[in-house]
């Protein structure tokens, strides 16, 4: 049969070109973000493991995996996995990567190049990181503190360091093409104003990506030297300040929730206006507040410092801060409710996953306050609470929303509709499963139980077995998705170019789209969620 | 272009008047507390070089937001965190 | 929401230099630019967090730390400051020349660029010698200062040590570039109506002069009192 060669501006992105070489040396925005999506797969299912092996050794108060010292790896595996090499990249990498210059109206990023440059970097330090967690590991937490991780730590620190401060350059990278391409490759009569809030959402994260991930590069490389020659940087006893460490660390890693949580409310924010058929409410407060957040995030990072030993001036200043960066995100959810009332709401699976995001979001929200307090965190910091403060929000925020858009942008990527009864199912199961997992965690924390132990007094265990049993039920929703999303690949229907009706510019190219995205750039004259009336056009 | 072939030539000599001017100043009697002042002639350097050599005036306008995007976030890092040290009460070691 | 009408059609023949996701070659111009000075963002925040831990570290350790810094050999650190300062100044000129449309002086400009940076950082690995044969790398082993100043002391050689070499780093990265533009030019790349690469890594250059010029003080200057 003789090949027709058509211009890539006609050829859909999957099948131009088969080869192994063509993905593996594609500049095309569109196959890195599948081939990220790969990578992150397999790490979230590797954190996962670690994750299940926790749960499996909290359902005895002893700890059924009888060593402290393989429990504490795990703990620290887990958080490595799933901070670095799974939420901080995954929405941005994946479904930002596949869909920014679809909704600007453009034919790739500012650069391309460098788009699969930071992909080989996130592999590289990918790599680097198992090799080491897989040798044996480290046991400090994710959190590396000093003098334990520089002086008295057993396992290989610098080479996890390592890979970790290579796969930052790999973000880095990521947020400087995301910001450059949004400023400078939008359609003509694409205004700031008529950006759909995703596209602010990510550039809002992009900024945290160039300013926040330098610091964690140059603390990573002072914990090395630290490490390697004993100066006494972060030693008390040569004189050094512990507190330095934590104060360079968190001033990334705090802002690097933010990075990981608000890709989500960006999906959110498309997803609420398109399943409730109504336009978004309040769009200019909901991007100024992606925005604040994004700045005011960077302010607070002493408020994990409560109990370091940081002076109490700065502690009351964090604290007052932390209260101040609740706000925008509050206006983000009273937003999406105001989206909803009186909105003609279907239930698919990306909203079925949206709305579990406004409830556990928020309840994980409301407890980041109680932790703000100063007076609340000395009791609570370092327990079981604040793990399911955090859950609440990566998990049961974070990773919700991340489905909600894998479903709901997997039409246009893969060309292919998933099986959605399903779907739905498989949604519900992890509301249900995840609840169980991490509601009682609430209780345990407020009760005393330590985080990071191996083995805990007798009277937690029984809401550590209905923790443990959550996660059962959480693990099964997780793996669903992984089955039915593959075998939509390759059994699915084939998806129509817009199966929600949704406005965004991406929806009018076809599913899946041309490798050059468009034959000719659009130009712009509304904003993407300006729906008709409820009851105006039957939809 | 001999304009601005000049222009760079004074921007030179401003800059080696700064820092002769930082060096000799840093023999002058100033207390330990007090030496940090001495970083103040290099700030004036870095805006020399800015504004002289990397030409940030004239730069697209995002360009200058992000260069002052980058100052403004070295100011909360240093300021912020420093606030810790300044303000923290050390107990001595017992024992 | 919107119509596709062609108001602009993308698929046009575009300028040599000029990527297809672009509308001209000013466009792409701006935007090259535009994605060095976000880099440069970045590593203001990057050399920024070294400079808050010579700022904890001067705070907790004054004497030990000054101590530390009087052993700095201060002639090489003002020669190498004189050097760069020169650097940017000639780096600059070619830049000049090169919107004038004259490739030549460019490159003679970019040579120089070189022979000075290669200048500094053969003065640099000279000092690096001078101040581990005089006991200054500070490991475990034998430190030259000792008693209540060595704490503070090795804490500064610490940063001395991090510092210098970071920055060497990207001298050597920056030497490279500098050299590859000087190859394109003599391969006829830049012409006065285009010379977006040597703008950008001008802009790379100087930035490194920048970190140089704010590390001078802070290592030779402010301890020698």
């Amino acid at each position: 049969m003789s090949q027709i060669v058509l211009p890539q501006s006609q050829i859909s992105y999957l099948s131009d070109g088969v080869s192994l070489r063509s993905w593996l040396l594609t500049t095309d925005h569109k196959r890195i973000g599948i081939l990220y999506m790969i990578s992150i797969t397999f790490f979230f299912f590797l954190g996962g493991s670690a994750a299940a092996l926790i749960r499996y050794n909290l359902i005895l108060p002893e700890g059924a995996i009888q060593s402290a010292e393989t429990y504490n790896r795990l703990f620290t595996m887990h958080g490595i996995i799933m901070v670095w090499f799974f939420l901080v990249p995954a929405v941005p990498v994946t479904i930002g990567n596949f869909v920014v210059p679809l909704m600007l109206g453009a034919r790739d990023l500012a650069f391309p190049k460098l788009n699969l440059f930071s992909w080989y970097l996130f592999m590289a330090g990918g790599f680097c990181a198992l090799y080491a967690l897989f040798s044996g590991g480290v046991d400090t937490g994710w959190t590396f503190y000093t003098p334990l991780s520089s002086n008295y730590a057993q396992g290989h620190v610098v080479a996890v360091v390592a890979g970790i401060f290579i796969s930052g350059f790999s973000t880095i990278a990521t947020g400087l093409n995301f910001i450059i391409t949004i400023h400078r490759l939008r359609a003509p009569g694409l205004t700031w104003y008529r950006l759909p809030v995703f596209i602010w959402s990510l550039y809002s994260t992009s900024i945290i990506f160039v300013l926040a991930t330098p610091v964690l590069a140059i603390t990573l490389l002072l914990l090395v030297f630290e490490t390697l020659f004993h100066v006494g940087v972060f030693d008390p006893r040569l004189g050094g300040d512990p507190l330095l460490f934590q104060h360079m660390f968190w001033f990334y890693s705090h802002p690097a929730v933010y990075i990981m949580i608000l890709p989500g409310l960006g999906i959110v924010s498309e997803i609420i206006p398109v399943f409730a058929r109504k336009e978004l409410f309040g769009y200019k407060f909901v991007v100024w507040a992606s925005v604040s957040i994004a700045v005011i995030a960077f302010f607070v990072w002493g408020h994990h410092m409560f109990v370091s030993g940081q002076s109490l001036f700065a502690s009351v200043a964090f604290s007052l801060l932390s209260y101040l960066v609740a706000v925008p995100s509050a206006i983000k959810v009273f937003n999406w409710l105001g989206t909803l009332h009186k909105g003609h709401i279907r239930f698919d699976a990306p909203m079925i996953y949206a709305l579990g995001f406004i409830g556990l979001f928020t309840m994980g929200g409301i407890t980041g306050l109680y932790l703000a307090a100063l007076a609340a965190d000395i009791h609570l910091h370092d327990t079981y609470f604040v793990i399911a403060h955090f859950h609440y929000i990566m998990v049961g925020g974070m990773v919700s929303a991340y489905f909600a858009g894998l479903h709901y942008w997997w039409p246009k990527m893969t060309g292919k509709m998933y099986p959605e009864m399903i779907a739905r199912a498989a949604a519900l199961l992890m509301f249900l499963g995840f609840n169980l997992t991490f509601f009682p965690q609430y209780i345990l924390g407020y009760l005393g139980m330590p985080r990071r132990y191996h083995a805990y007094p007798p009277e937690f265990q029984v809401l550590n077995v209905l923790s443990s049993a959550g996660a059962t039920i959480l693990a099964a929703a997780y793996l669903l998705p992984l089955f039915y999303l593959t075998f939509s690949i390759f059994r699915g229907e084939r998806a129509p170019a817009n199966p929600w009706g949704s406005l965004g510019l991406e929806w009018q190219t076809p599913s899946p789209p041309f490798t050059k995205n468009f034959t000719v750039t659009p130009l712009v004259t509304k904003g993407p969620y300006e729906f008709p009336e409820p009851g105006a056009i039957d939809v | 272009m001999r304009r601005r072939h000049r222009f760079n030539l004074l921007i030179w000599l401003a800059l080696l008047i700064v820092a002769v001017l930082e060096f000799g100043f840093s023999f002058a009697p100033i207390p330990a507390g007090a030496r940090p002042i001495l970083m103040l002639p290099a700030v004036l350097m870095v805006a020399l070089v800015a504004l002289g050599y990397m030409r940030l005036l004239t730069a697209p306008e995002i360009a200058r937001g992000f260069a002052i995007a980058g100052i403004f976030w070295l100011t909360i890092l240093l300021g912020l965190a420093m606030t810790d040290p300044l303000t923290r009460s050390v107990y001595a070691v017992i024992g | 929401m919107n119509s596709l009408s062609p108001a602009r059609s993308m698929s046009e023949e575009v300028a040599p230099h000029t990527h297809f996701q672009y509308a001209d070659a000013g466009h792409q111009a701006n935007t090259a630019v535009a994605g060095m000075w976000l880099f440069l963002a970045s590593e203001v925040l990057f050399f920024g967090g070294l400079i808050a831990a010579w700022m904890f570290c001067r705070h907790w350790q004054p004497a030990g730390f000054d101590a530390g810094a009087r052993e700095t050999v201060l002639w090489i650190g003002s020669l190498n400051l004189v050097l760069l300062i020169t650097s940017s100044f000639v780096y600059s000129s070619g830049l000049a020349f090169i919107k004038a449309g004259n490739a030549g002086r460019l490159i003679q400009c970019c040579v120089l660029t070189m022979i000075i940076g290669t200048l500094f950082l053969l003065l640099k690995f000279y000092e690096w010698h001078i101040d581990i044969s005089e006991g200054l790398f500070p490991s475990s082993g034998f430190f030259k200062i000792t008693g209540a100043d060595a704490g503070g002391a090795r804490m500064f050689w610490s940063f001395y040590f991090v510092a210098t070499a970071l920055h060497a780093l990207h001298m050597i990265v920056g030497v490279g570039l500098v050299g590859w533009i000087a190859i394109q030019a003599r391969r006829g790349a830049y012409v006065a109506g285009w010379f977006t690469p040597v703008e950008v890594v001008g802009l790379y250059w100087s930035f490194v002069d920048i970190v140089w010029i704010v590390l001078y003080p802070a290592i030779y200057l402010v301890g020698r009192g």
